[in-house]
This record gives structure tokens, sequence and C-alpha cells, in this order.
């Protein structure tokens, strides 16, 4: 049966041995350690752990202070392209991001810039006490005293704060979309974490609860890793130097690359399957006395992790049909990266996008408001899957009866342009080392 | 028409690579048995032989294989073995594991692909290597390996590229036999351009150049053809640039002083009526004309040797004009 030799050459390759070892090592070590047990608030503790709110009245006064405090210490933290960056701003920027300061706070930009007493909040030594060891206390940060203007709207405010991530250069934490996240965290209240509690509680939450954190982590590892696997497979008959001896066979085109994906995908999901078998199997453990109904959570985890396989897995071999494997991987990191900066941690999932995040042991509430567009994002993946998957085969049909892609001529092109520049670079290389003989 | 059913049937095709011209209007027929092409590296021969493999398509003209029209793909593949010039297979896969694949994809069920993968391979002397991985065969168990992939579906039309290049003499004697035992009861067509490999195993020929079809017929043809026009003298070592100068040189072989030189000429050789030649001398004469052209001079000892089919194949592209690059100056 060609599937299951197919099945075989996938198994057999290096690159899923690679990216099985990932799926396992994300596993491990993002959700193998969730061994929080949800249990009912009680009053009497008083922590209940934080919430995020979009309250301007928090937000506004809290990302205006650190704003401050980023420009009166010279640099602003950002994650550009997920990496973190300590953004020093040039001088005309400097100066940009003070008028900006000069609005939100009302001073003028000699009063910001003459603040010499600038301190970060944290913990500081304050002395030493009778016995000679240092006294640590945590401080505030110590900025120029300011207050926001009164006709300053949400909006415009928000305006503001996308002019500053602009200027630090994108990634920062005034991102008006991490506005809430960064700014707007407070301290649960006993009513919210009951109605949390109990939204989690309502049948087959609590599963699903477990299941969104675990897919959560598992999509940032699927959105990337099977177009390792994908571009090698696709790769595999022209390294072999095998694709004459194939295009030779009588079965079809449709049945030689539907065939090759279908064995592609379900070898990459086996090792999703057993990591969320693992996750079942660890939940109940926690829970002994509790019944746990996982069938609608085993179904959105399905839903949540299968559609990047086949988008990922599908683009992959396109992209390894029309350009090359290294190009076909390069691209998908990109779309990975961009992404992954582009996505928010919990609490908006985008109805287009390559990956759906909700980085949360529970907010079942807030994940329900965001299903349809949830249901949208995974579907759409799953038609630009099917889109690849018929071009990839169709290039596939035209290869084997000896047509060339209009790709073929753009990367004969760049080859001998590449080859161009560095016989122009070795000429120059050479007048060069002559010139420096002369000398 | 049965006759049609049993042979290909190339109709004035043509075939571009952009604005370069690969095939200029081919016309041939090719019957059973065992069909050799022949030609220069860049001939088209490559060309043609993956055209009728279904895989390139001809810009104009018809092409039938076995009654069967060349756009019907699926089914051209379905009764055609193709061995191309540079091949492999996957090399982490063993010989047996690499014809099932194979022979899967021909749509054969497990039964016969078991039964003709074992046939097969004892045929092609592989039996004991089936579950060696072919990264660890040798060039020419590969190039046998080759030879079973393409028959493993039993096909009515082989065509095999190239087949015995890189082989050493015993792989490609074996080859070769090899070849004609299976073209018994199929069309093998054998595109080359080792004029030895198509003395020793075809009949019928075809010669390309620059892709157009310069000659066919059968190869005692060939020969014929280029009677009376191979010789082979005894010449001074001095005298070497000016023969391969003035002549087409297929074969020398040097003494101390002196070097015997095959060549090809369309002039005779031979002592006009008086001529006043020391003993031993011949003079060039062109056949039909009076007198010869005194820049050819005269070769001692020149005599006519019976052409074999390297001097006939050289003596063919010379015939329609093509340049042929004696030796160094």
């Amino acid at each position: 049966m060609l599937f299951l030799k197919e099945c075989k050459k996938v198994i057999c390759s290096m690159t899923f041995v690679l990216y099985v070892v990932t799926v396992i090592a994300m596993y491990m070590t993002q959700y193998g350690g969730e061994h929080r047990i949800i249990t009912e608030p009680r009053p009497e503790t008083g922590d209940y752990g934080m919430t995020v709110r979009e309250d301007p009245q928090l937000i506004m006064p809290a990302a205006v202070e650190r704003l401050l405090g980023d420009y009166l210490s010279g640099s602003y933290p950002a994650y550009p392209i997920l990496l973190y960056k300590n953004v020093k701003l040039k001088e005309d920027k400097r100066l940009e991001m003070r008028s900006l300061l000069e609005e939100l706070t009302g001073l003028s930009g000699e009063e910001i810039d003459g603040f010499t007493g600038y301190r970060d909040a944290g913990f500081y030594s304050e002395g030493l006490d009778a016995g000679g060891n240092p006294i640590v206390q945590y401080q505030e940060a110590a900025v120029p005293v300011y207050s926001l203007p009164e006709n300053l709207t949400y909006e415009h405010f928000c305006e503001l704060m996308e002019q500053a991530d602009r200027i630090i250069g994108g990634g920062s934490m005034y991102e008006v979309k991490s506005l809430a996240n960064n700014f707007g965290r407070v301290p649960m209240t006993y009513e919210e974490a009951l109605r949390e509690y109990e939204s989690l509680m309502a049948p087959g939450e609590l599963g699903k609860a477990y299941l969104r954190l675990h897919c959560d982590y598992m999509g940032i590892d699927l959105a990337v890793m099977p177009v390792f696997v994908a571009a090698a497979l696709w790769q595999l008959d022209k390294r072999a130097r095998m694709q004459s001896l194939i295009y030779t066979r009588k079965s079809s085109a449709i049945k030689i690359v539907g065939t090759r994906y279908l064995a592609l995908v379900s070898c990459m999901a086996v090792p999703v399957l057993l990591t969320l078998a693992y996750t079942v199997y660890t939940t109940c453990g926690m829970y002994p006395q509790t019944h746990i109904a996982w069938g609608r959570g085993l179904g959105m985890a399905l839903l949540w992790l299968l559609p990047d396989i086949l988008a990922v897995s599908a683009l992959g071999a396109l992209l390894t049909e029309l350009f090359s494997p290294l190009l076909a991987i390069f691209l998908q990191c990109v779309w990975w990266i961009l992404s992954l900066r582009g996505t928010e941690l919990t609490g908006n999932v985008a109805r287009f996008g390559l990956q759906v995040r909700h980085n949360a042991l529970g907010r079942a509430v807030l994940w329900q408001s965001q299903w349809d567009n949830f249901v949208c994002n995974r579907l759409a993946l799953v038609a630009l899957a099917l889109c690849c998957l018929a071009l990839a085969t169709w290039l596939y049909e035209r290869r084997r009866r000896g047509k060339t892609a209009w790709t073929d001529k753009i990367l004969y092109l760049g080859k001998n342009h590449a080859h161009g520049i560095m016989r122009m670079v070795d000429k120059k290389a050479g007048k060069r080392v002559t010139g420096d003989g002369d000398v | 028409m049965e006759q049609k059913n049993n042979c290909i049937v190339i109709s004035h095709v043509d075939k571009y690579y952009g604005k370069k011209q690969a095939l200029k209007d081919v016309d041939l027929t090719i019957g059973q048995g065992m069909f050799g092409l022949l030609g220069r590296n860049g001939a088209g021969k490559t060309t043609l032989m993956k055209t009728l493999a279904t895989l390139h398509e001809k810009q104009a003209g018809e092409i039938s294989v076995c009654g069967i029209p060349i756009s019907h793909a699926r089914e051209i593949r379905g009764i055609t073995g193709y061995l191309p010039q540079d091949f492999s297979m996957y090399p982490n896969m063993t010989v047996h594991e690499c014809l099932d694949y194979l022979g899967t994809l021909s749509g054969m069920p497990k039964a016969l692909r078991q039964q003709r993968i074992s046939m097969l391979l004892k045929r092609v002397n592989l039996s004991g290597k089936k579950k060696s991985r072919v990264k660890s065969l040798s060039g020419g168990m590969k190039r046998r390996l080759g030879i079973a992939q393409a028959l493993l579906h039993d096909p009515r039309v082989l065509i095999v590229d190239e087949p015995t290049a890189g082989l050493d003499p015993e792989e490609r004697i074996r080859f070769r036999n090899l070849l004609c035992e299976v073209a018994e009861d199929r069309i093998v067509i054998l595109s080359t351009h080792i004029v030895g490999d198509i003395e020793a195993t075809c009949e019928n020929i075809a010669i390309l150049n620059d892709g157009e079809l310069l000659w066919k017929g059968t190869v005692s043809q060939l020969l014929e053809n280029a009677k009376g026009k191979v010789y082979t003298a005894e010449i001074p070592v001095s005298m070497l640039p000016r023969v391969k100068r003035d002549y087409i040189v297929t074969g020398m072989l040097r003494g101390e002083r002196t070097v015997t030189v095959r060549f090809l000429t369309d002039w005779e050789y031979g002592n006009a009526e008086g001529d006043n030649l020391a003993a031993g001398e011949v003079k060039a004469v062109r056949r039909g004309e009076d007198n010869g052209d005194s820049s050819h001079g005269l070769l001692p000892g020149a005599r006519t040797v019976m052409p074999n089919c390297e001097d006939a194949y050289m003596y063919c592209l010379h015939q329609h004009g093509c340049e042929i690059v004696g030796g160094e100056e």
C-alpha cells in the first residue's frame, strides 16, 4: 500500500526525528510542568491571582509612568523579532518621544530633561541595620511629578501609544493590543475568582482549560516545524535522483502527491496525539474524584492543532515544488516569527492568521467570546492547505511533463545574477590585491 | 493496423527548449527488437527518449507508441519502461523495497510485485543483494537494478538512455547481453554515443545530429555506405599532423618511428596511368574525377580496409557535412 510506504519514508527521515524531538521538548519544557489544580476560591485567603482589565483609568497612568521612566533611562525594552532588544533612540527620535510625553504629562521638554532624580521601581538598599546587614526595601519609580491631561480620551491615548511604539521600532510594551496585558493587570476579586471557577467547573470545561493551555504551547511548535519535514520529503526524489523513475510510473499526480501529503500529515499528527493523550492522563490523575468530560475538549484540540500541521505542510510542499526547500523553510520561518509577534498571548483571536494563543489556565469566559474567530481562523488554514495542495499537484504534473514553472526562470536568473556578482567581487578583489602588491 | 500496434511511429516531430530547437522534423518508425539511437552528446537523443517516455512534450508532429497517441500519457506509462541516463534510488531503502515502491506506483498488485521482483532480481543477478541498501551498490549493480525497475511492470517498450556509460568492460558486455535478451518480445530503444554497444546489439539504428535525423536503416547498410572509404597506412611520425588535418583519422597506432593510421576519405587511392611513382607509393584521386588534389599528396602504402561501425558512423557524419574534429594540431 502506497500510503504505508510513504509513511515509512517520512518516519525514516532525520527531519521527522527532529520534529518529534521538538514536539516532545516543547511539551516537556512548556506544558509538562503544568500541575496547578483549579480549586474553589476561599474568601479568607485574600489572594485569587491576577486578572487583566481593559480599564483606561488603570492602563493610562501606568503606561505613561513607564514610558516616562523609559525615556529618562534612555532605553526601551522591546521584542521586535521575538528576541529581546534594548532600544536606544537617536536624537531625532528622542525629541519625537519627548514631544509625545509633553502631551501626555503636561510637562515641558526642559522639565522632563532637567529631572535628575530618576530611579526605576525595584528593591534598593537603605543603609544598614543594627547588626550591620543591609536594609533592602521596595521603592516605587522616581519620576517627575505630573498629571494626565483631563481631556485625554482613551482613543487619543491609544493613538499616542501607537506612535510611541512606532518610534521604538515595534514590539514594545506600548503596542496598543498589548496595553491591557502590560498595564491592566490587577488582583482578582473573590467574586471574579468564583465566577471564573464556576465557569471552569461547567460540564466539559475543566478538560478544555488544560487542553487550551496544551494547544497554546504546541501550536507554537506546529506553526513552523512541519515545514522542515515537508520540505525534506518533497525534495527527497530530487536528492535521490529518482524523479524520472517515479514520473514515468502509471500513478496519477493526484495519487502520488495526495498519498504523500496524507502520509506526511498522519505521521506528524501521531506525536501530537500522544502528547494530548498524556495531558488527558495527567489531568485525570490530578482530579481523581472528578469526572472530566473530554469529548468536546479533544475536538477543540484537534481543530486547533491539525490545521497547523495541514497548512504548514501543504505550504512547505508547494514552496519546495515552486522554489527550493531552503526558501520554503525560510519563508515559513518569517511567517511564523511575524505571527508570533503579532498574536496576543490571551484574549484576541484573529479571524485569519497562522496562530491562535490562549496562554492561560482558565479565562474560559474570554475564550468563549473568541470561539467564532477561532473556528474561522482554523477553517481558513484548512482552506489554505487545500489550495496549496491543489497547486502543488498541478505543478507536479507540469514538471512530470517537462514543463518548467515560472519560478524556475527566476531561480535560474537569480543563480546567474549571483554568479555574476561573485565574478565581479572576485575581479575587484583581484585588482585590490594587485594594488596592494604595487604599494 | 496490427503492425502499427507493435511499433513506435514518430512523424515530423519538433521540440524546442525556448528558442533552441532540440528535435527537427524527426520522422522514424521503430519496430520490435533492439533499436539503436546514435549521436554525439547534445544531438537530441535524450530529448527524443524523454519525449517517448512522456517526460517531455513535443511542439509539433505525431507520436504513437504501440498504437497509443503520446498525449495519452497514463496509458503510455503503463506500457513503457524507462531507464534514464542519470538516476539513482532512495539510498537508505533496500533493493527490494525500492522495487516494491516503484511497482506500487505502477499499480501492480502485491502478489504480482513479489513474483516479478524475485524473477527480475534473479535475471539481473542481484538476488543476493535483495536486502542490501541501494547506497551500498556499485555503479554496475545500480544499472542492473535500473533495468530491473524498468522491466518491473513487464512493459511492451523499453527505453534505455546511455546505460553503459561509466561501466567497466565486463559489466558493459553483461548489460548489453541482458538488453538483447529482453528485446526478444518487446521494443527496446537503446540510446548511446558508444558505437560499440550499438554494433554489438542492434540491427536497426538511427543517427541523430543537432536534432536532425541524419540516417536510418540497418547496421549492415551503414557499413555498406562506408565501404571503400576507410584506409589504413603506415606513415612517418612527422607526417601525422598533416594527415590529421587532411583526413578523418579514426585510429592511430604509434610505433617507434612510424604511425599506423586508420582514416576516412572520399578520395580513392590508386595510381593513374603515366604516374611516375616510386614503389609502394599511391596517389590520391577523387572518385570520378580525372585529377586528384595535389595538396593531399601521396600516402605510401595506403590500402582500403573493411569499415567497422565506428568508421561507418564517422563517415555518415562527414557525409552529411558535420564538422569533425580530428584531434589537436
